[in-house]
């Protein structure tokens, strides 16, 4: 009874851990709202300032190149203690992402190794594929609401050309004649704008191409972010307005 | 005293409460700068901003493109680990509630059967 009470707990070189939001700016942090009669600050947790999701309500689910389950995703990221990993583990392995899409050209080549996981076809049936992904996952899991986030490998730049993605038409139909010029995160972006999803991205890559920020404003779709390490505070902006 | 706020309301003419929304008006108070030859000349600008945010939290999802890569997968990790924390602790509390209901139920039970003893 009282081991199942302490839940997740894990032994690290300090002693017995157990799980907390300390490094989360919504779930940690205080803000001061103003100062009462006799001059005392007041403060308040961020996360009751808005009305705002707890990040234990959340389903998570995603792409990736390569079809490792998150149990050994997890383990190959050499990121948590091995005590918390082992703990973990049976709640990971059935997690498997979904195939994502690749373009050599875009992505450094270290990752070809690991691509093993891969939608492919023309772009449109890449679009559309990713495409059915956000509506299987909304209608499978009831929904309000979907935030897509880029989490993977920086590309290369892309190009801007006039008639390939200078205008939202013109992408669109650069994405129909199979366009080469096009990353895989601009596709992800479309498709996320298609589905009235909001897109945040997390790496300093040019996703956002002219005619991709007018179909977000022709859509009225909110797109946002470029680094989470630079940009996070643009990434936090945009969690206020969920 | 922070650890016990469960909600703020703001009493502003700028803040509206409905009940599926709170609409706030803000006055963002800045200037204008521009260049005639030897001097700049400076006038303030002001910019108001509408908010509009819905007061039901939506149930969420979130789709990591890169789920399997190190930042995927403990972010995952993480909020695993936390709600699994998060249900044993509500777990130990009703756990801990019921223990005690069965302790008052039998503290009754044995008072009234000592009752019947003495009664005898």
């Amino acid at each position: 009874m009282f081991s199942l009470a302490r839940g997740i707990s894990w032994r690290t070189a300090r002693g017995v851990q157990t799980p907390n939001y300390y490094g989360s700016l919504t779930q940690a942090s205080t803000v001061h709202v103003g100062a009462d009669d006799k001059g005392q600050d007041i403060y308040v947790p961020l996360c009751k300032v808005l009305p705002m999701v707890n990040p234990n309500d959340l389903v998570i689910s995603g792409w990736d190149i390569n079809n490792y389950n998150l149990a050994d995703a997890m383990e190959r990221a050499q990121v948590l203690d091995y005590d918390l990993q082992r703990q973990l583990r049976p709640y990971m392995v059935d997690i498997v992402p979904m195939p994502s899409i690749y373009d050599s050209d875009f992505v450094a080549a270290n990752q070809a190794s690991r691509a093993n996981h891969i939608v492919t076809g023309s772009k449109r049936e890449q679009l559309e594929h990713v495409r059915a992904d956000i509506r299987r996952f909304k209608a499978d899991n009831n929904l309000d609401k979907v935030v897509i986030l880029w989490s993977a490998n920086t590309e290369r730049f892309a190009e801007i050309m006039e008639g390939v993605n200078d205008t939202a038409e013109n992408l669109l139909a650069a994405i129909d004649r199979d366009e080469p010029e096009i990353s895989p995160s601009t596709l992800f972006a479309v498709a996320s704008i298609l589905e009235n999803t909001i897109y945040i991205n997390g790496s300093p890559q040019n996703t956002f191409v002219p005619g991709c920020v007018e179909l977000a404003e022709k859509h009225r779709v909110f797109i946002g972010g470029d680094d989470f390490k630079s940009g996070q505070t643009k990434v936090h902006l945009s969690h206020t307005s969920l | 005293m922070a650890s016990t706020v469960s909600q703020i309301v703001v009493e502003s003419p700028n803040t509206v409460y409905t009940e599926d929304a709170i609409l706030s008006t803000y006055k963002y108070q800045t200037s204008h700068a521009r260049v005639e030859s030897d001097r700049v000349v400076i006038t303030p600008k002001e910019e108001t901003y509408y908010f509009h945010t819905e007061r039901k939290t939506p149930r969420l999802g979130v789709l990591i493109v890169g789920l399997g890569g190190n930042n995927g997968s403990t972010v995952v990790a993480g909020v695993i680990a936390n709600r699994e924390y998060a249900s044993s602790l509500s777990f130990y509390r009703r756990y801990r509630a019921r223990a005690l209901v069965h302790i008052i139920t039998l503290t009754l039970n044995h008072s009234s059967s000592l009752s019947r003893v003495l009664s005898r």
